[in-house]
């Protein structure tokens, strides 16, 4: 059933219009990751990072809500 | 007190984003294993016209890819900087199996997705096929382990609070991994999946057929998905029987909101198939009952009860002052390590923890709290009843509408009449959107239903939220929706052009050179 490889020209994504896909395909992957990487770099990386050290948390959880807001 | 702004702008944004990437999550899913179907047909018949149809919806398959993949990137972000108590409270859990995805699915996506493009030449037809198989299921396992990190949050089970770390910790990995909320959410959600890749390819393909172009090709397209679009559509139905059955056993109130259920009915609970939830009366008018459905299905039994809302919010309120006891112990515990009295009754409590944790949004010292103050947070466990009750309405109707709309497929199929009535193509293509809005209430359905809690019973989700301002956090959603704006629009442009292209206008279908005659069919007059 499948001792013979197909013959080279078989394949659509080898035609012009494959190959038009194919660089379209790549095209959007790249500038997705570019626009990733913008996002990330003016909307993300400005913010402050949360303090998640012990005490920080302890009293994000278990401070009464007023010194919660405080710290906010 | 909490800023309530920013819990709401925070859930607004991780809404939108995971909404818009399950646009895209469930055409993978679903287009994946029908490649694979069409493509296996090729391999044992050796019809040229198989092949071409899976390079072309292959074709539609990687551009959905391209413009998904790492959309739910923007999710990740948020965990650390709109969630990061969230993610320092339950990250040993919720982290384990997203690092998992990570490395086990997306790299078999990934691999396999380039070997699927380009293979075509390189690869013998067995192998290719493989490819295409381990492609589908590349899709369908990263599905498998972003559901399971859901379902802990739906049903926290195999983790425990430390109480030096002041976080939850795993304590049985197989507990988390064989979550029975997560076996039944991820069979149900991929079936979903199945369902949606099944219409792409019916109300395309009908499309073709109502334009009277690409004829055969349209007829093979359509004949594949509606058999693979009645087996997805009945499995839907009976596995999201599945997953309410579970939401049952572990999540009351959300089921009881579906419900409507204001008040504990005897067993077996009649189910609500039209009204309008009151919430301030507490009441549904004009209700249309039908006996008994709700209790067999709810609870596959004729005597077990299902609790109403007021019951469920009676009983969180005294989950409520017991866990202002281990709130209080854990306080003590924390300022005296070797306080045993406090240990010991905070391990009499700790189990209803979180819900002293809901006092935060409604009391200054949740260890002193009126019971005033813990009724008004008893209350809150309360999620948005009418959105919820028409969500599932709504993703109920189309699971149905979806049946007969394949059942009726199948017969056409099987009596070579698909092109025979012209409003039965132009139903089936504009029935495209609806397993997407199906899909998309259901999410709606599971995640607001889970409200107040981001963890259930663990941790309320406006305590999950970073020490962020309101204007930081807009900043960062308008970036997010012009982002997705931008590729929703890139998505459909491109998706228009190549489906009204279609094989013929792409030069796929009919074949430039005659089509070689077949040497190893198996299957004789396989069309």
């Amino acid at each position: 059933m499948d001792s013979q490889p197909p013959p080279p020209a078989y394949s659509w994504f080898r035609s012009r219009g494959g190959r038009r896909f194919g660089r379209e395909f790549a095209a959007i992957v790249l500038l997705k990751l570019l626009a990733l990487i913008l996002l990330w770099f003016f909307c993300i990386r400005p913010l402050p990072r949360a303090d998640t050290a012990p005490p920080a948390v302890r009293n994000h959880l278990l401070a009464p809500a007023s010194e919660t807001a405080h710290d906010r | 007190m909490i800023d309530e702004s920013v819990v709401a702008l925070s859930r607004l944004q991780f809404a939108l984003t995971a909404l818009y990437h399950f646009l895209f999550v469930p055409l993978t899913m679903g287009l994946a294993w029908m490649l694979a179907i069409m493509e296996a047909v090729y391999v044992m018949t050796g019809r040229e016209i198989w092949k071409r149809m899976t390079q072309f919806w292959g074709v539609l398959f990687g551009i959905n890819f391209a413009m998904g993949v790492a959309t739910g990137v923007t999710m990740e972000f948020q965990f650390g900087t709109n969630w990061a108590y969230y993610s320092h409270y339950v990250g040993d859990i919720f982290g384990t199996p997203l690092a998992i995805e990570g490395l086990m699915a997306f790299f078999l996506e990934a691999t396999f997705i380039g070997l699927f493009f380009f293979g075509w030449d390189r690869l013998s037809r067995v192998k290719h096929l493989i490819v295409t198989f381990l492609l589908a299921l590349g899709t369908n396992l990263s599905a498998l382990w972003i559901l399971i990190a859901n379902a802990w949050m739906q049903n926290p089970v195999g983790s425990e609070f430390n109480v030096d770390t002041m976080r939850m910790e795993i304590t049985s990995f197989s507990e988390v991994f064989f979550n029975p909320v997560a076996q039944s959410k991820f069979v149900h959600t991929v079936s979903a999946g199945y369902v949606v890749g099944a219409m792409f390819v019916l109300s395309i393909s009908a499309w073709y057929l109502l334009k009277g172009r690409n004829v055969e090709f349209a007829k093979r397209s359509m004949t594949v998905a509606a058999s693979f679009g009645l087996a997805a559509a009945l499995s839907v139905v009976v596995l999201g029987d599945e997953s309410g059955y579970t939401v049952s056993e572990n999540q009351k109130m959300k089921l009881a909101a579906i419900e409507a259920m204001w008040e504990t009915e005897p067993a077996p609970a009649s189910f609500t198939a039209f009204g309008f939830p009151d919430v301030e009366q507490r009441k549904t008018h004009f209700a249309i009952h039908i006996p008994w459905v709700m209790g067999i299905i709810g609870t596959r039994s004729l005597d077990r009860v299902l609790p109403g809302i007021r019951e469920l919010v009676a009983e969180a309120q005294t989950r409520i002052a017991d866990g202002t006891k281990a709130y209080a112990a854990l306080q003590r515990l924390r300022a005296n390590r070797d306080d045993a009295e406090a240990r010991a009754e905070f391990e009499q409590y700790k189990k209803d923890l979180g819900y002293a944790l809901l006092l935060h949004r409604v009391a200054a010292d949740p260890a002193a709290a009126t019971p005033a103050q813990i009724a008004k947070a008893a209350a809150s466990t309360i999620p948005d009843v009418p959105v919820l009750f028409w969500a599932f309405r709504i993703m109920v109707a189309c699971g149905f509408w979806f049946i007969a709309l394949f059942a009726y497929s199948f017969w056409l199929s099987s009596r070579r009449q698909l092109d025979r009535h012209r409003w039965y193509l132009k139903a089936a293509l504009w029935s495209l959107p609806l397993p997407w809005l199906a899909a998309e209430l259901g999410w709606i359905v599971a995640e607001y239903g889970r409200q107040p809690w981001a963890i259930e019973g663990v941790l309320p989700t406006a305590l999950g939220v970073s020490s962020v301002s309101a204007s930081q956090v807009a900043i960062s959603l308008t970036g997010f929706v012009v982002f997705y704006t931008a590729l929703a629009v890139v998505d459909a442009v491109l998706m228009l052009k190549y489906a009204r292209k279609g094989p013929d206008g792409l030069g796929m279908w009919p074949p430039a050179a005659p089509e070689p005659v077949p040497d190893h069919a198996v299957i004789e007059g396989a069309r």
